[in-house]
């Protein structure tokens, strides 16, 4: 019941916060806005950002190979020297992203800011850290996690996309395997109430706009003769004296 | 009057037993046991151990999980370290545990292993046990 709970009902829970509460702070939230300006201090770190930024997402791209690809995975990983590489690959992409968010974690202590929104990120943040140090604590302790996830995690990471989840497998798994899982579901939660939004939202509104700008602007130079010829059709139409 | 004290239904048991094959089928389905596998059955185990050779199940090479400090410092460290697992399980438990699935759940519901990877593994298992059994 409990690890139902916690693992068929939480992953669950956790998506539906996010994208509803994603949903009515795009609506109603108007502290939505692209990021200002970088400051100085901003200038100073963004090597580190740029790195953790790198780690993040090379992880959850590691992360997303192993559940779609698994079978593909285990013939990579079948030459010990390919196997050393993904997973030497992995501990240092979350290493980048754990230093990025030990940065970020003493930024905050050093700013002590305490309102509402900050004490959602300063949450945020903390289950983050417990996300990657558990990751990064199977991968030295558990060797050989991307193999041995094929016929573990992949498998329930699957059976939730199918909406049907089989918590059995989890049940033997250790706890770091366990925490990891959780605090990510927790993360995923905690995301629409942090400021991380709004940078994930400016981010994908740019990205949006690169490739939707030129087919709107496209399809606006197409559109105007005819909407044009339909108004003076409806003149025509309408004040057939304006043309005489 | 019959020269025998066994019943009718006793009788019946033992045709249809003689029916479906009697002793020689059960010399077939007899597990063969570690003790006497061949130098090549115990070569065959180190293989599918290490994953050298695949296994005709599809399933993942043990080395993967479990730790044979004998063999490989490069063994997995998710689940236990194998190298008393012959003296303890011994042939008949050992290779029950080989058959079913590592992890539980899921929908294989095949053997993991075959019989002769069971017994190469069984031996492999049992050349590297710390007292090896004569069981």
């Amino acid at each position: 019941m409990k690890a139902h709970t916690l693992f068929a009902v939480a992953p669950f829970v956790s998506i539906l916060l996010m994208v509803v509460g994603a949903a009515l702070r795009v609506v109603y939230d108007t502290s939505i806005r692209v990021p200002p300006p970088a400051s100085s201090a901003a200038v100073n770190g963004a090597g580190t950002n740029l790195l953790a930024t790198i780690g993040v997402l090379g992880v959850l791209l590691g992360h997303l190979v192993m559940v779609v690809w698994p079978d593909q995975l285990l013939i990579w990983n079948r030459s010990l020297i390919r196997l050393i590489v993904f997973e030497v690959a992995l501990v240092a992409l979350g290493a980048a992203a754990l230093g990025g968010a030990v940065a970020a974690v003493r930024r905050r202590v050093l700013q002590r800011t305490a309102n509402r929104a900050s004490l959602v990120d300063a949450a945020f943040l903390g289950t983050w850290l417990v996300t990657l140090s558990s990751g990064l604590a199977i991968a030295i302790v558990y060797r050989w996690a991307t193999v041995w996830s094929a016929v573990t995690v992949t498998p329930y990471a699957r059976s939730l996309l199918s909406l049907q989840p089989d918590v059995a497998r989890l049940e033997t798994m250790p706890y770091l395997v366990r925490l990891h899982i959780f605090s990510s579901f927790i993360v995923v939660a905690l995301l629409a109430f942090t400021r991380m939004l709004d940078f994930l939202l400016s981010a994908a509104a740019r990205a949006i706009g690169a490739v939707a700008g030129p087919l709107v602007s496209t399809v606006d130079r197409q559109w105007r003769p005819l909407q044009e010829r339909a108004l003076r059709s409806g003149r025509t139409l309408i004040w057939p004296e304006e043309d005489d | 009057m019959p020269d025998h004290d066994l019943s009718e239904a006793q009788v019946a048991a033992l045709l249809d037993y003689l029916h479906a094959g009697g002793p020689a089928i059960d010399e077939q389905h007899r597990l063969r046991l570690a003790a006497e596998a061949t130098p090549l059955d115990v070569q065959q185990g180190r293989k599918l151990f290490l994953g050298e050779t695949r296994l005709t199940g599809g399933a993942l090479a043990c080395v993967f999980c479990h730790q044979l400090p004998k063999e490989t410092l490069l063994g997995g460290s998710l689940a236990p370290d194998l190298s008393g697992a012959y003296t303890r399980y011994l042939d008949w438990a050992l290779d029950q545990r080989l058959r079913r699935p590592c992890v539980p759940g899921g929908a294989e519901q095949a053997a993991r292993v075959a019989e002769t990877e069971s017994l190469a593994l069984r031996a492999f298992l049992r050349s590297v046990s710390a007292t090896p059994s004569s069981r």
